[in-house]
């Protein structure tokens, strides 16, 4: 019967990533990215998409995560994921907008990219999100 | 040569030389992958060379583990596959040095299709993607692994190596002696190695492979060998001019393992149900990630022709 062996391997190998994330957290891994104002939000969208054109844009109140609504049609969404930023483009019709009292949240139809929270979120997108 | 089930066994001799059962390497490493990333990450924070990230490192050692569960769940379904197969084999191969060097040859090969394909066809990439989704490269996204490859049917590109009449336990072996080789080339902390280059797969040669950079996309998928890449035409080389960025085109926005192991299985099925024709739905779920009826989705291509149309150079048709 192999299965007790097995199981044994599971644990210990639970054990061992336990440590090592415990690890990396005691050591320092533990910075995050912020996107700091718009310039650095353009740069971004520069990087990402070479031939977009921002409309309009927006920070999260703590640089966690920014917004942009771009010339054709899209939404460009930056996101700080521990010491990295992730970025996507949306058709805007697939970005649903809730107001919530402390700012913004954008939802997206992609398991991959959960939802973002835009506190003390701009007017426009407020006004996006009521409309 | 067996043509039928069940013919080739002439001997006890032959049989046990045929049936011999060798340890499973990669349980017996993971000890040693332990040992080295705790040495890697002292060796990052004390030299600044390399990066690591804490939610980075604890979710792809869940990958790892939860890939070690479907191992448990689902690997009598591949063996029993491999034995079947096998049981048609062309020819008795018995276990030998030369028998040996050859499986690990055909085996490699293997790896390579597997691992081109896992990377041109949506199905595949779906399960693959996962090892791709850290922006970080270290030996801790080594062991980033997917949990849906062989339920979707991976291990369908050693078979021919089975049914060649290789024993199912030597294929299981070399597969397994690979995945424990391709464990140290991930990592940023170990330079260019000489005239190895030109034979093994090293860092340098897979952090290419794990780059988003346009020049460096699609390229070195050898898994021991990097000779595959080079006789194959998907060989590039590292540039210090153009240091890697990690990670893949559409970066994930989560740590969570769940949404790491099925965001792209999710996204296929979206893209199925929405599919208008038979065409559309064999493109979605069988043509190049980011592939669709319009073209509005980025691929490798498009990102490549349009990263050369800004250098103003044309890729090949």
């Amino acid at each position: 019967m192999r299965l007790p062996a097995e199981l044994v391997l599971l644990a210990g190998s639970a054990v061992a990533v336990a440590s090592l994330a415990a690890l990396a957290w005691l050591l320092g891994f533990r910075s995050r990215a912020r996107i700091a104002d718009a310039g650095e939000l353009a740069a971004l969208v520069a990087r990402e998409e070479p031939a977009a054109r921002i409309v309009e844009a927006g920070l999260d109140a703590g640089g966690a995560a920014a917004v942009a609504w771009l010339a054709d049609g899209r939404v460009f969404v930056a996101k700080s994921m521990g010491s990295r930023v992730a970025t996507r483009s949306f058709p805007a019709a697939e970005v649903r907008l809730r107001a919530r009292r402390d700012g913004v949240e954008l939802r997206f139809a992609d398991l991959g990219f959960p939802a973002v929270v835009l506190r003390r979120a701009p007017a426009w997108l407020r006004a996006r999100a009521a409309a | 040569m067996a043509a039928r089930p069940g013919r080739g066994l002439t001997s006890t001799r032959v049989a046990d030389r045929l049936s011999f059962v060798p340890p499973d390497v990669v349980s017996y490493a993971i000890p040693v992958f332990v040992v080295l990333i705790v040495a890697e990450m002292l060796y990052v924070r004390a030299s600044r060379r390399g990066a690591y990230e804490a939610a980075d490192t604890a979710a792809s050692l869940c990958m790892g583990l939860g890939n070690s569960v479907v191992k448990i769940l689902a690997g009598g379904a591949v063996v029993a596959a491999y034995t079947a197969v096998y049981a048609w084999r062309l020819f008795d191969i018995p276990w030998a040095p030369w028998s040996m060097a050859l499986c690990f040859l055909a085996e490699d090969l293997a790896y390579y299709g597997f691992h081109r394909i896992s990377h041109e066809r949506r199905w595949f990439w779906a399960s693959h993607v996962v090892h791709h989704t850290s922006q970080h490269y270290n030996l801790g996204t080594a062991l980033r692994q997917t949990w849906t490859g062989n339920l979707t049917g991976a291990f369908v590109f050693w078979l021919p190596l089975v049914l060649i009449g290789f024993p199912p336990a030597m294929v299981l072996f070399f597969s397994g002696l690979s995945l424990v080789y391709q464990f140290w080339i991930h990592t940023e902390v170990i330079g260019r190695l000489g005239p190895l280059e030109w034979l093994f797969n090293t860092p340098s040669h897979h952090r290419v492979h794990h780059a988003t950079n346009p020049e460096y996309l699609d390229a070195n998928y050898a898994g021991v060998l990097i000779i595959w890449d080079r006789l194959f035409g998907s060989f590039v080389p590292e540039r210090d001019a153009e240091p890697p960025v990690y990670g893949v085109i559409s970066n994930l926005g989560s740590f969570n393992p769940l949404r790491i192991a099925l965001h792209e299985w999710l996204g296929m099925l979206r893209d199925l149900v929405r599919a208008r024709s038979l065409r559309e739905a064999l493109g979605y779920a069988f043509g190049p990630p980011g592939w669709s009826p319009d073209g509005s989705r980025k691929t490798s291509r498009s990102i490549k022709q349009a990263w050369a149309a800004r250098r103003g150079a044309r890729l090949p048709a």
